[in-house]
């Protein structure tokens, strides 16, 4: 206790100098923070949009996301609903959607598009909630055999099909038995995914009718989604268990295992963030060297005197040490209160990032919180604080003892 | 109690050597006041670092009560436990109160908490600054500053004090106080002084007189020294 008193009377000893290294070590705490915080944001965001687009975990058939089908639905799921019923039986899992994935040409009678299929069930975009924008129309109906099946469309493919609410839009495609079919659907409706080169060939149908246009009962994934994605990673150890295992025996694929996009923005922004790490790593180095330098040069003559009496040069050090960790303290608790307080401010200014590349919408500028983040940064910044002191003193305490007493 | 054999010092300059102490030999004994005396330049604060187990670079044999002195550990640890200090220009630790710099040496060597209050409150009894205890440095006179250093000297009862000019930046009579107070202290608790100084009154006070110039003792008296 009388150390850190002594610490902190040292520390101000020279007001003007410490402050600029308290000054320094908040900024870079804060810089830290808030840019690690920004990256939280981020991969949560990202991981988030990931597990909305194909489940936290994609119930498949062995190979499904590597091989390439000889006909439609070839690799597909047979008894889908039996599968469906034993996953819904895990208390963690919030729902289960079988679906349906196919390609064809859509044709408006004059002019046809290449398209890629979803076929869903309509209740899957009540449960995954607003990941859509539906620009015009609204999203499928329960589908029943008797009205006609809707389609919904991604916002480019209606525009270069001239496609309006109402409209009908034949689908072309190739059954499992190989042979042509087609369907007539109404638009229902017109939706944006934020993602250009999706909007220009994405369709959405009842699961029920892609199964009927592909003239078969298989479904191509059972995507799962959980409660708490903290259960995905022990929910699939025991989806894999040996004793666990199906048959047919499936694949189970995670979330981030499909996210390209999210390990690709997560790599970039670790690189990133470690950069910017070591600069501000180095910065806090170099001021608190030069501080600590200062401070040890001026009292030359006091650790003279120390030593006179028997101090060794280690408590000397020590002293210095404390002197760092107090300054280190103070930085971080001042950069940890205004990344705090950035972190508020921007839950409420509702700032606009423009669009990731690939993307048409821009999303809230938002920085986390991190406890974590932020324990991790205040070690790291007591360490080199503390390295940076000890090197510094090490040059005073060396020096001989007479010396240091004629000091002047 | 301190054996000093045939002493040769030299400090080396660049290139040129330049020798303060020649062949000096000295035997302080149990509760003596040295003085150590001599123009500027004589090499009395070079023999008092090596009384006082500051510098080790010199030929020759050093011995504390008995025991010779060869290295930088002993000599630190000699120096804790059986040492005390008083500078020119005091040196106490600004961030530490009157009271806390006199404890400090108690500190160092690991005495309980209970007894470290005990022995410091006398020792600023002894010097007359208890009232100013709770003070830090800044806030005292030059001769109370002194004081405080005396204190924090004598406070582990050391078997040798060592005193560099000690009442050089100190008025006359201030320093007259101060060098009764030594003496009053080292008579008192049986501890040796080897003190360097100019000053005729602080001379006054020895029980014995070494004289220096040029790095030589000149005469080593029972007597008055005149500077
Ligand atoms: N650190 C040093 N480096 C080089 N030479 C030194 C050093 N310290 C002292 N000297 C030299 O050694 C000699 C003795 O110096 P010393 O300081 O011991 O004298 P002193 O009697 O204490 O003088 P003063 O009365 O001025 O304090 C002088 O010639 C001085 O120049
Ligand atoms: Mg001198």
């Amino acid at each position: 206790m009388r150390r850190l008193t002594q610490a902190w009377l040292n520390v101000q000893r020279n007001r003007r100098r410490s402050l600029m290294s308290v000054s320094i070590i908040a900024i870079a705490v804060f810089a830290l923070l808030s840019a690690g915080g920004f990256g939280l944001y981020t991969y949560q965001s990202l991981a988030e949009a990931s597990a909305r687009e194909s489940g936290h975990i994609s119930v498949t058939m062995p190979g499904y996301f590597d091989s390439e089908e000889d006909y439609p639905l070839q690799n597909g799921i047979a008894d889908s609903g039996a599968l469906i019923k034993s996953l819904l039986s895990h208390q963690q899992v919030k729902a289960v959607q079988p679906r349906v994935e196919f390609s064809g040409l859509a044709s408006n009678g004059e002019k046809s598009a290449i398209f890629i299929g979803q076929g869903v069930q309509p209740n899957e975009f009540r449960q995954k909630g607003p990941f859509l924008d539906v620009v015009e129309g609204k999203l499928l109906d329960s589908y029943s055999p008797d009205e006609a099946p809707q389609v919904v469309l991604g916002k480019d493919l209606a525009r270069n099909l001239k496609m309006q609410i109402g409209d009908w839009l034949t689908l072309l495609s190739t059954t499992s038995e190989g042979a042509l079919n087609a369907y007539d659907f109404v638009v229902s409706g017109i939706v944006s995914t934020g993602v250009p080169e999706m909007d220009k060939r994405l369709l959405y149908i009842d699961l029920n009718a892609a199964q009927a246009l592909l003239d078969s009962q298989r479904v191509s994934v059972v995507s799962m989604y959980f409660y708490d994605y903290q259960d995905v990673g022990p929910m699939l150890h025991t989806l894999a268990a040996p004793g666990a295992q199906q048959t047919p025996s499936l694949e189970y694929t995670p979330w981030w295992e499909r996210a390209v996009f999210y390990d690709a923005v997560r790599n970039l922004y670790n690189r990133i963030f470690g950069v910017m790490g070591a600069v501000m790593a180095l910065v806090v180095f170099v001021a608190l060297f030069n501080t600590l330098s200062m401070s040890v040069t001026e009292r030359t003559r006091e650790i003279g005197t120390l030593a006179a009496m028997g101090t060794s040069p280690a408590e000397q050090l020590r002293g210095f040490v404390y002197e760092a960790l107090v300054m280190a303290l103070i930085g971080c608790v001042l950069g940890i209160i205004a990344n705090g307080a950035l972190s508020a401010g921007l839950l409420v200014a509702d700032i606009e990032m423009p669009p990731p590349p690939g993307r048409t919408d821009g999303y809230a500028l938002q920085v986390y919180f991190s406890p974590m983040l932020a324990l991790w940064v205040t070690i790291s910044i007591a360490v080199i604080c503390a390295g940076a002191s000890a090197i510094a003193a090490l040059k005073g305490v060396r020096k001989p003892i007479t010396e240091a007493l004629i000091y002047v | 109690m301190l054996q000093l054999n045939s002493i040769n010092k030299s400090y080396r300059l660049g290139q040129l050597e330049q020798q303060a102490l020649f062949d000096v030999s000295l035997d302080v004994a149990e509760a003596e006041l040295v003085g150590l005396c001599g123009p500027s330049g004589s090499g009395k604060s070079t023999l008092l670092n090596i009384c006082g187990l500051l510098d080790q670079q010199f030929d020759g044999q050093v011995f504390f009560s008995g025991e010779q002195v060869t290295g930088a550990q002993q000599a630190m640890r000699l120096r804790r436990s059986q040492l005390g200090f008083v500078f020119q220009r005091f040196n106490l630790v600004p961030v530490m109160s009157a009271f806390e710099n006199v404890e400090y040496p108690l500190q160092l060597n690991r005495i309980a908490a209970p007894q470290r209050k005990q022995r410091v409150n006398e020792l600023l009894e002894a010097v007359g600054m208890l009232e100013h205890a709770g003070k830090r440095p800044d806030r005292l006179s030059g001769g109370q500053q002194q004081r405080i250093a005396l204190a924090r000297a004598m406070v582990l009862k050391p078997r040798l004090v060592i005193a560099d000019e000690p009442t050089a930046s100190l008025d006359s009579q201030t320093a007259h106080q101060v060098v009764s107070l030594m003496k009053q202290l080292s008579h008192q608790h049986g501890t040796s002084i080897v003190v360097a100084t100019h000053d005729d009154r602080m001379s006054s006070h020895c029980d014995r007189i070494i004289r220096l110039e040029d790095g030589r003792v000149v005469s080593d008296k029972e007597a008055l020294c005149v500077a």
